[in-house]
């Protein structure tokens, strides 16, 4: 434990450079507790960004921007579940974030394996990823969401701040359209 | 949802091996990105640098024949005016200064680097790393840069900053070097959105009536350029409104509903058409235009390729990747991501014939007829015969899950690798791979790398979580 944390526990405060720290009712820090949060949802965000983004770059710059919004606001986080709040936060970073680098959107990454593994490879990730591309935003993030994070109906609708019945109906769309996308590639290969 | 859906979910589950997907991020690294108080920004001594150049040279004596060194001088004197190329880099970098930060663009004529801090959007001198300008953020204030122009990127930088206050409706553009308070603006729309597109000011939004209205503003001199006013209306409080900007494109959406204007005229276009936009221009007169919008199915995508004259030379479909980076020495060379193989075809123009095609690659830079490309995921580098895609040298880099995009004068290659153990700034002969010299630089818990060449002379290296120059 850093000498930091030690006060935090014993007096409730403690100052680090310019930020005050506020310890909660148990003695841990806001500091550890966003550390645990941190280690926990550290991945799934990245996987969240990274289907969203279909671009490795984008997505640890926006969990990075996730993670730090977060922790802004880490008192209102904390009160109720870190993982949707920051859910929260990253489906509408996107928007704000577009084109921070000047990697584009359609240009994200293609796996190493179709590098060694000869011309014209096609690694099914990929392939699914720039799918989701093809799809309006907001189809997107439904689907991530609902059907590959496997989140429910309910808890898609609360973090977008949509109606259950526009995910149902979104969801159902994009599915269509993200097979028929796949399906046409599929049977072009082949 | 039906079984059918529900197994069709499980199979694009089980492709994406989603498990397999991890972060790089480090608890340390977003802490400090988020915390001022533990900002560094540091003057390395020139004297320590020095030092460690000395210990840390990897490879023999640089080139003394004279021919080589001509041929070099006339390599860089001709990479000189290509837009990304670096000046020379056959002489060791050294860290000059370093901030943390989530880096929000690069002004290059007036040498202003933004930072996004945890508390404040900063405006850093490129030469000394001193703050000329900040303004303060938290939940209610903040601050982006213009980026987005009507070709994807802005070739200059940002030439403006947006700073929003939701709370009372204010917009304020400032002066991307001095700060300074160019354009004010309000909004009594319900709800709104706003950003700098193509050097305006747009802000969307649903007004009181519930209509989705945008209306954009020039900011020197506060006309208004257009506006736009939907027939349908949008219930309060029901899906919430979305604002999306992209090249050649403004998006408003709220549910179902959603509109893409065009960010010149207001004028809708269809979500699902055929837009064009990227015009790129090629060597040799040559220009590419990526068409379609992205909404688009997959075979909405295509690339044209006009003659000086504007005739059609070619047209494909997919998605065009020319290299950021073109030195023109190999004139009508064109790139294009095939959606059905996912590979990248290298296609002659002056033919239409396909010279060779590989996947798993990004095109970085083309130069003196080399091919610079990276991988992602296995964070290699690749030096490759343009035209015939043979592979030249290859080297792997020290971030290995997402890489870094390089940096080139025409002569040398400027990389991050791994020498005994610790991360160095490496510089590699472009045409051969060897080792010119190599610098100890920890990017720290970054887990990407872009390398950026300043007008000045100056190498800007941005990662997740700060920015670094370097300088002779």
């Amino acid at each position: 434990m850093s000498g930091a944390e030690s006060v935090a526990s014993a007096q409730g405060a403690f100052v680090t450079g310019d930020e005050i720290e506020i310890a909660a009712a148990d003695g841990v820090s806001h500091e550890q507790e966003f550390a645990e949060f941190f280690r926990a949802a550290r991945d799934p965000l990245y996987r969240m960004a990274y289907l969203l983004s279909g671009d490795p770059h984008r997505a640890e710059d926006l969990v990075q921007q996730t993670f730090e919004r977060t922790w802004r606001s880490w008192r209102s986080a904390r009160r109720g579940d870190p993982m949707a709040w920051a859910r929260r936060v990253l489906a509408n970073l996107r928007i704000d974030t577009w084109r921070r680098t000047r990697r584009e959107v359609l240009t994200g990454h293609t796996p190493e394996g179709a590098v060694d593994g000869g011309e014209r490879a096609v690694d099914g990730r990929d392939a699914i990823v720039r799918a989701l591309l093809t799809l309006p935003v907001r189809q997107r993030r439904i689907v991530v969401l609902r059907h590959l994070l496997e989140l429910s109906e309910a808890e898609v609708a609360a973090e977008l701040g949509v109606s259950v019945g526009t995910v149902k109906s979104t969801a159902s769309r994009a599915m269509a359209r993200l097979r028929d996308t796949l399906d046409t590639a599929g049977g072009a290969r082949s | 949802m039906s079984i059918d859906t529900d197994r069709f979910a499980g199979e694009l589950r089980a492709r994406l091996e989603i498990e397999e997907l991890h972060s790089t991020l480090d608890f340390d690294t977003v802490l400090a990105g988020s915390k001022r108080a533990r900002r560094r920004r540091a003057v390395v001594a020139s004297t320590v640098a020095a030092g460690a150049l000395v210990a840390t040279v990897l490879a023999g004596p640089p080139l003394v024949d004279l021919g080589h060194r001509m041929a070099d001088a006339a390599r860089r004197e001709r990479l000189a005016g290509v837009d990304g190329a670096a000046g020379d880099l056959s002489k060791p970098l050294n860290v000059a200064w370093q901030a943390s930060g989530a880096f929000a663009g690069v002004s290059e004529p007036s040498g202003t680097i933004l930072l996004d801090t945890d508390h404040s959007f900063e405006a850093l001198d490129a030469a000394t790393g001193q703050v000329r300008w900040s303004v303060a953020e938290d939940a209610d204030h903040s601050c982006s840069p213009a980026a987005v122009t009507a070709s994807g990127t802005a070739a200059d930088g940002p030439d403006g900053v947006l700073c929003v206050s939701p709370a009372d409706g204010t917009m304020q553009v400032r002066d991307v070097a001095t700060g300074d308070v160019v354009a004010t603006e309000t909004s009594d729309w319900r709800e709104w959105h706003a950003a700098l597109v193509d050097g305006a000011l747009v802000v969307v939004g649903v007004d009181q009536e519930g209509h989705a209205v945008a209306r954009s503003t020039d900011p020197a001199t506060g006309d208004v350029n257009w506006t736009y006013r939907g027939e349908t209306t949008i219930p309060p409080g029901g899906d919430g409104f979305g604002m999306d900007v992209g090249p050649g494109i403004v998006g408003l959406a709220a549910g179902a509903w959603s509109v893409n204007l065009d960010p010149a005229t207001g004028e809708p276009v269809a979500a699902d058409g055929a837009a064009e936009h990227h015009p790129v221009e090629l060597a040799g007169g040559l220009t590419a235009i990526q068409s379609g919008a992205p909404n688009g199915a997959p075979d909405a995508w295509s690339v044209r390729v006009l003659g000086r004259d504007g005739t059609e030379l070619l047209r494909m479909p997919g998605i065009l990747e020319q290299p950021p980076v073109d030195d023109g020495s190999v004139p009508g060379l064109v790139f294009v991501l095939n959606l059905e193989t996912n590979a990248i075809d290298v296609i002659d123009v002056t033919t239409g014939t396909t010279l060779w095609s590989h996947g798993g690659f990004r095109p970085d830079v083309l130069v003196d007829g080399f091919l610079v490309a990276t991988s992602n995921t296995g964070g290699k580098l690749r030096v490759v015969d343009a035209t015939t895609g043979e592979q030249v040298w290859t080297a792997q880099l020290h971030l290995p899950n997402v890489g870094l995009a390089p940096l080139t004068d025409g002569v040398n290659v400027l990389t991050l690798e791994e020498a005994a153990g610790e991360p160095n700034l490496v510089a590699r002969d472009l045409a051969t791979g060897s080792v010119v010299w190599a610098q100890p630089w920890d990017p720290g818990g970054a887990s990407w790398a872009l390398l950026h060449a300043l007008p000045s002379g100056d190498v800007l290296a941005t990662t997740d979580s700060g920015v670094t120059i370097f300088r002779p």
